[in-house]
């Protein structure tokens, strides 16, 4: 796959990512981006105009907080963490993931 | 962060969504300071870094009003601009909204009247002892084209009813009219009814104040003996009261709930 046209992930798997991203510990919006992309072995491409909706919306639900904190390099960041709910959420959607993948990997594999 | 203290601080964005826009606004360019120094690193001239960086943004403001929505009280001064433009559109179409408002206000006017009636005559129970057991006698006059209830019985049938009567524990009659009572230089027209000594005893209630009708009073001499509701009473000024006992004997006052006939007597 080029790196111009990397498939988009599926509708609602990347807030999925997103919670796994911070359930490594706490990090500032960049940070996650370059955790998913790292973690992703650079086959996925996050783009700003995705993970910044999907913190805020994540946040919303209370599955992640966020306060002002200093970065690596002694910035004035907005850092993320999971909650305890976030968590939970975490662990449903893994699970949900999971079956979901086995089964479409069940059907495409068939002859 | 519980629900609770989540609301609380949208509630609070409200009264500083400026400052909530800048820490929006320094969470990006952090973000762009970052990825412009990675691209640095990676061999980038700086300019170039940096609009690379700022490009991957896109449409910044649209992110931001994202985020102002989700994080911010954004749907409050949206209710508060759908408001005031409701009220604009309302001002600006007079006929319209006055026939509206003229259509609810009729609408919502019949519905309480009738619900008043029937919840007077079908729902609230009459302020009286075993409300249940009380009945109507009337005697219908077939040659008359008129209702039924119109007629009750002559005075001879009721003492005969009277009389002859098994069925009913008390029996009585009474006579509702319409009254003038002049009271110094005003006059008001006040329901009444006259009434004979069984009328409190059948109908189990008793008065606040004074004594009800007895066998007595029904004697020719004592034409001028009167009972007041409560409602009258309270509506009277004093100087009225004096010169109403002056040309009556105040039997007695009825207490707050007695109503005879749904307020339709005095």
């Amino acid at each position: 796959l080029s790196n111009s046209k990397k498939p988009e992930l599926p509708q609602g798997t990347f807030d999925m990512l997103v919670l796994k991203a911070l359930s490594l510990g706490p990090m500032h919006g960049y940070g996650i981006g370059q955790r998913i992309q790292q973690l992703a072995n650079e086959m996925l491409q996050v783009e700003e105009g995705t993970l910044y909706p999907a913190l805020y919306r994540i946040e919303s639900r209370a599955w992640i907080e966020s306060e002002w904190g200093l970065s690596e390099n002694n910035r004035r960041a907005r850092f993320y963490k999971l909650t305890r709910a976030g968590r939970k959420q975490l662990a449903v959607e893994e699970t949900q993931w999971e079956y979901l993948s086995l089964a479409i990997k069940k059907v495409m594999q068939s002859t | 962060m519980s629900r609770l203290t989540y609301l609380l601080l949208r509630l609070r964005s409200l009264w500083r969504s400026d400052q909530l826009h800048n820490e929006i606004l320094e969470e990006f360019s952090f973000h762009i300071d970052q990825r412009t120094a990675d691209n640095i690193r990676r061999g980038m001239p700086e300019e170039i870094a940096r609009r690379e960086a700022e490009q991957r943004f896109g449409r910044l403001s649209r992110i931001k009003e994202q985020g102002y929505e989700l994080r911010g009280a954004g749907w409050v001064e949206d209710l508060i601009q759908d408001l005031r433009y409701s009220l604009r559109s309302l001002f600006k179409y007079r006929s319209f909204s006055s026939v509206t408002i003229l259509t609810l206000a009729l609408g919502i006017g019949a519905c309480t009247a009738i619900f008043s009636l029937v919840n007077a005559v079908l729902i609230r129970s009459l302020p009286y002892g075993e409300p249940a057991r009380l009945v109507y006698v009337f005697t219908p006059n077939s040659h008359l084209n008129l209702p039924a209830e119109v007629f009750a019985p002559s005075s001879a049938d009721f003492f005969d009813l009277q009389k002859q009567n098994h069925s009913f524990a008390e029996m009585t009659r009474f006579n509702q009219a319409m009254y003038n009572l002049a009271v110094g230089n005003r006059v008001e027209r006040i329901g009444a009814a006259k009434i004979d000594a069984n009328f409190f005893s059948t109908l189990q209630s008793f008065p606040e104040f004074g004594r009800v009708l007895a066998t007595s009073d029904e004697e020719p001499e004592n034409d001028r003996v009167i009972i007041i509701s409560h409602a009258l009473w309270q509506g009277m000024l004093p100087h009225s009261l004096v010169s109403l006992l002056m040309t009556a004997t105040l039997m007695a006052i009825f207490q707050f709930d007695f109503d005879y006939f749904h307020r339709l007597c005095a």
